[in-house]
């Protein structure tokens, strides 16, 4: 290799190499994974049951001939019981392997959602349940909530999911709030995440509230489906079933909200952004948003669908917030006007973790994102710096 | 590595394969980055790989190749991620999914300069520069002749360099 190539070679290394550690979330990932490992038992360190012979001392023993044949019958004897319970049990074999959760809030990485969002584990010892429901074979568990007028989450677990190839399958309990809260709040927004657990499944349910709500929620939750998303062929199935619970949750916290003016918009070439509005509360920050944009830019670029655009909302302290969900709607201010006048209204409704205390600014950034038409084309991100807004917050509800 | 640790932990002592994984927690990491797109992703693909990697270290022949026995289950668990994600994008969670949680200029740099890359160069080049594979390893790990490799290198890193050159060209202007 000449010293050009080097010399490219040590930018690119010195360009791609990450600069910062595991980030957080990550990291309580993989503790919580090796937390839960089991024990194999066939250490000798390990092992304190005397009847575990440790496979190091089994491979440097020298046998006896009939010790040895004994010893080959029995491992085969062993050997194809083992296979017959393997066969009968797999879902048990690799529930052995289920990570241990102590918290699926904490597990999960939600700032907003253990506790001093430091990752920590949970002082509880197992996971808690707050309600449990079996139906059609599945076992549907709530373990945690937390309220606090802007953000309702629970966790849950659906055991069972293991009767399905697990691998290829997306399943999401169909989570339906009663009517009468609904009614409290019309514009409430609602997110599922789930992962693997095993060949089982765990979530996080969350709704978020843009009005004032009532310091106890008296939760009655429908559960009358799970729908199997297949990850091979886009294909979805139901299995109907009842697993609807009820659940009290008491509001832990406030919530303190910030209205913008024109101090905190930008104008570039004809479009206008803005922050209109902030909440912030030990659970969540949300943030409002809104573009001005003439029409016919929007007709030339937006409408193929090729772009999207996506915020980065960054604390004075130079923490990147992580959204939970997001919710847009947009319209034509005027559709009298000819064309060229028109302008085209988007209002953005972001929901992200909480901000930590001590925070006076965040940075407010849109991400153009580019989806090629076709495969031979990259996928882009252009941070769009011109229209970054730096706005202040209230100091007042939060982590 | 440490060979001795490799030995206990495929004897079938927990410990050692902890250490071990803690030894390599920020090489899984990097190369998650490299190849799929938010942390939630990396998160699931580096625990199937420790679950696997923990389920299967008692066929592990050889200790010495515990790293690149490592790296290729979790190459394969990427690449899993990588094809359920452009079949599918569950709606609700959608525009979660391109969360920035390391520092973002930094993951921006990032991304920017894999992003002009498809996946076969991409993973050569992560192998090679992040976690400082040589060819050989790279043309075992993937299943791939060291020409092969080679010329998806030459590729890659002439499209880095032209990337590189681009980048600096602007930042000359600011």
């Amino acid at each position: 290799m000449n010293r050009i190539h080097s010399a490219i070679d040590d930018q690119i290394r010195n360009r791609l190499r990450p600069q910062s550690g595991v980030p957080h979330a990550v990291k309580a990932r993989i503790d919580a994974v090796l937390e839960g490992l089991p024990n194999k038992m066939t250490d000798e360190s390990e092992s304190s049951d005397p009847s575990v012979i440790p496979v190091t001392s089994v491979k440097s023993r020298a046998f006896s001939g009939r010790r040895k044949r004994t010893i080959v019958a029995c491992m085969t004897i062993c050997a194809i019981a083992g296979s017959l319970l393997f066969a009968a049990g797999s879902s048990s074999f690799a529930d052995a392997f289920k990570p241990i959760i102590h918290s699926i809030f904490t597990w999960k990485g939600d700032k907003g959602l253990s506790g001093d969002g430091s990752g920590a584990q949970s002082a509880a010892s197992e996971l808690p349940i707050l309600a449990e429901r079996e139906s059609n074979g599945y076992i549907l568990r709530i373990h945690e909530a937390k309220y606090d007028g802007l953000r309702l989450s629970f966790s849950y677990s659906l055991v069972g999911a293991g009767k399905q190839d697990g691998r290829k399958l997306y399943i999401t309990p169909a989570f339906q709030l009663d009517s009468k809260i609904k009614k409290l709040d019309p514009g409430m927004l609602k997110s599922d995440s789930g992962a693997k657990w095993g060949e089982d499944r765990v979530g996080i349910v969350n709704y978020f509230f843009d009005q004032d709500m009532p310091d106890l929620l008296e939760l009655h939750v429908t559960v009358p489906q799970l729908a199997f998303m297949n990850g091979e062929d886009h294909g979805q199935t139901t299995v109907p079933g009842d697993w609807s619970f009820q659940l009290d949750v008491r509001k832990t916290g406030s919530v303190s909200s910030r209205l913008y003016g024109a101090d905190n918009s930008v104008t570039e070439g004809g479009a206008l952004f803005r922050a209109t509005g902030s909440r912030n509360s030990p659970l969540a920050s949300e943030w409002r948003l809104k573009w001005e944009l003439p029409q016919q830019l929007v007709d030339r670029y937006m409408e193929s669908g090729r772009y999207r655009m996506k915020y980065s909302v960054q604390t004075d302290h130079g923490e990147v917030l992580s959204f939970v969900t997001e919710v847009t709607s947009h319209r034509i201010d005027d559709r009298t006007l000819p064309l060229a006048e028109q302008t085209y209204l988007e209002d953005i409704r972001l929901l992200a973790e909480p901000v930590a205390s001590g925070t006076k600014t965040v940075t407010i950034t849109p991400v153009l994102m580019d989806f090629p038409e076709t495969e031979k084309e990259a996928y882009k991100e252009v941070i769009l710096k011109q229209f970054s807004i730096v706005v202040p917050i209230t100091d007042a509800a939060l982590r | 590595m440490n060979v001795q640790a490799v030995n206990l932990a495929i004897a079938g002592s927990k410990d050692a394969f902890i250490s071990l994984i803690r030894e390599s927690e920020q090489m899984m990491y990097a190369i998650g980055k490299g190849l799929l797109k938010n942390d939630a992703d990396i998160a699931d693909a580096i625990q199937e790989t420790i679950l696997k990697s923990y389920n299967g270290i008692g066929k592990l022949r050889d200790p010495a190749y515990f790293r690149t026995w490592l790296i290729r289950i979790l190459i394969n668990e990427c690449r899993q991620t990588i094809r359920q994600n452009n079949k599918y994008i569950p709606l609700s969670i959608s525009h979660a999914q391109g969360v920035i949680d390391a520092s973002p200029s930094e993951r921006m740099e990032m991304e920017d300069l894999l992003a002009g890359l498809d996946l076969d160069h991409r993973e050569v080049v992560v192998l090679y520069y992040l976690d400082d594979l040589s060819i050989k390893d790279i043309a075992q790990l993937l299943d791939l002749s060291e020409n092969t490799v080679k010329s998806r290198l030459y590729r890659a890193r002439a499209k880095l360099a032209s990337l590189l050159k681009e980048t600096e060209a602007l930042e000359g202007l600011k």
